[in-house]
């Protein structure tokens, strides 16, 4: 045993050797406060990298909530879009064309209005088309939304401040038998009827397989309005 | 047993022993003189570890701040934001939520016909309406008034009675001399519909409820 510790102590080497007395300001003074500052350095960077990684994995997951988020809001985008008539959109449906009346004799009637087409006309019809579950709708091509007006300037018909002329064609999606039966229905269009039979104003309806009416391009302003 | 066996045994058990012990010693005592930082060798040692880790500590925070900015400055936040306002903006302008502004408030008080509403609102659309309620019932883009069997009058299935009170927000001195204008809608109303008496006047404030949900297309899909 005492040759184990004999051969021991030597093989430790001078590394081993006792820390014999130092007096202050030794430079190995100035090492150990070297170190001791170092190591608070180190601790202090080790809590930040805890930190920091704490914050990442918490921004991450909530990273991906988001993301999940942005997917559900993009849908929703979507479905605002389509319903408020900013998307093109295809389907069955029908279509009405309106036209003036080709009658001579407009120039020696009492009421040369009545011979033409006019944006009331137009508007009843759309009215009656959405009633008869009309899911989108266009006046040649412009499509009817929600700030959609239609007025009279001369002889043609403004839709979305977009002048149109005669043959007014509207096209409506949804289902195509229903639509046209509303259509005929001798409750609406009192006023549009009468001027077909006494004036000669064209009215027609045709069921259409396939429609794709253009999405709406004009502008929309909510200047004045903010939610509640 | 053999003895002379037994004493080699007990030799080698007795050295691997002692210089276990001694190793013990030495560690415990190196790292006790490692910490202390007593010898010149060891503290510059350690030293230079410290500095050379502390170094890639430093590295490590600064990689972990700039993936921290860049989620931070990520494209998702300002997009998320982006699309928040316009879902906000598209379900004001269709009647999804309830809206408030400055506008006008009328009154059409006596017999009217359902055209004379299509006009009010094709009216107010005209003149820049961004929201408008009949009979505090949202008007949107598919609201129908039509004559009911009875010959009254039905504002997307309810049936609206005189006075009929309509709200539209939006310029409040566009949308009076819309109605106002000489000529105009109101002008015509109040001259040829007998027993008719109408109002408007601009408002601070104007509330327009929210429509009903409108319906899944069920015939329209998206052309795309």
């Amino acid at each position: 045993m005492v040759i184990g510790l004999a051969l021991a102590w030597q093989l430790k080497g001078p590394r081993a050797s006792p820390p014999v007395g130092y007096a202050p300001g030794d430079p190995r003074d100035r090492s150990v406060r070297t170190i001791e500052q170092l190591e608070a350095e180190q601790a202090a960077l080790k809590a930040e990298i805890g930190r920091l990684r704490t914050d990442l994995a918490n921004y991450q997951a909530h990273a991906a909530a988001e993301t999940d988020r942005l997917q559900r809001l993009n849908a929703d985008l979507d479905a605002q879009r389509a319903a408020a008539g900013l998307t093109a959109m295809r389907g069955p449906g029908i279509v009405v064309s309106l036209d003036d009346s080709g009658a001579r004799n407009i120039s020696t009637s009492p009421d040369p209005n009545a011979f033409l087409v006019h944006d009331y006309d137009l508007r009843d019809v759309i009215n009656v088309l959405w009633l008869a579950g009309a899911e989108a709708i266009a006046v040649n091509d412009e499509r009817v939304v929600g700030n959609t007006s239609a007025y009279c300037v001369g002889s043609t018909v403004m839709v979305n401040t977009t002048r149109l002329s005669p043959p007014y064609v509207v096209r409506a999606i949804g289902e195509p038998a229903s639509l046209a039966e509303t259509l005929r229905n001798p409750s609406y269009l009192t006023a549009l009827r009468q001027k077909v039979e006494r004036y000669g104003i064209k009215f027609q309806v045709a069921p259409a397989p396939k429609l794709t009416l253009p999405a709406y391009t004009g502008g929309f302003s909510v200047r004045h309005c903010s939610s509640q | 047993m053999n003895t002379r066996a037994s004493l080699i045994s007990i030799t080698l058990v007795a050295f691997l022993l002692g210089f276990l012990v001694m190793a013990q010693l030495t560690t415990q005592q190196r790292m006790d003189l490692k910490r202390a930082a007593a010898f010149g060798a060891d503290g510059a040692l350690l030293i230079s570890d410290l500095v050379e880790g502390n170094t890639r500590l430093r590295q490590e925070v600064a990689e972990l701040d700039a993936q921290m900015a860049s989620y931070r400055s990520a494209t998702n936040q300002a997009r998320l934001q982006t699309m928040l306002d316009e879902l906000e903006r598209l379900k004001m302008l269709d009647g999804a939520v309830a809206v408030v502004g400055p506008g006008v408030q009328g009154t059409l008080d006596g017999p009217v016909t359902v055209l004379d509403l299509h006009d009010l609102i094709n009216e107010l659309r005209n003149a820049g309406a961004e929201a408008i309620a009949l009979n505090g019932r949202r008007i949107v883009a598919s609201s129908v008034i039509a004559p009911m069997a009875d010959g009254s009058i039905a504002v997307d299935g309810a049936v609206a009675r005189p006075p009929h009170i309509f709200v539209a927000i939006g310029d409040p001195a566009t949308l009076e001399a819309a109605l106002l204008r000489p000529g105009g809608l109101l002008a015509v109303f109040s001259n040829s519909r007998e027993g008719l008496r109408v109002s408007v006047q601009r408002r601070d404030r104007i509330v327009a409820p929210a429509h009903a949900p409108v319906g899944e297309f069920q015939y329209a899909v998206p052309a795309k």
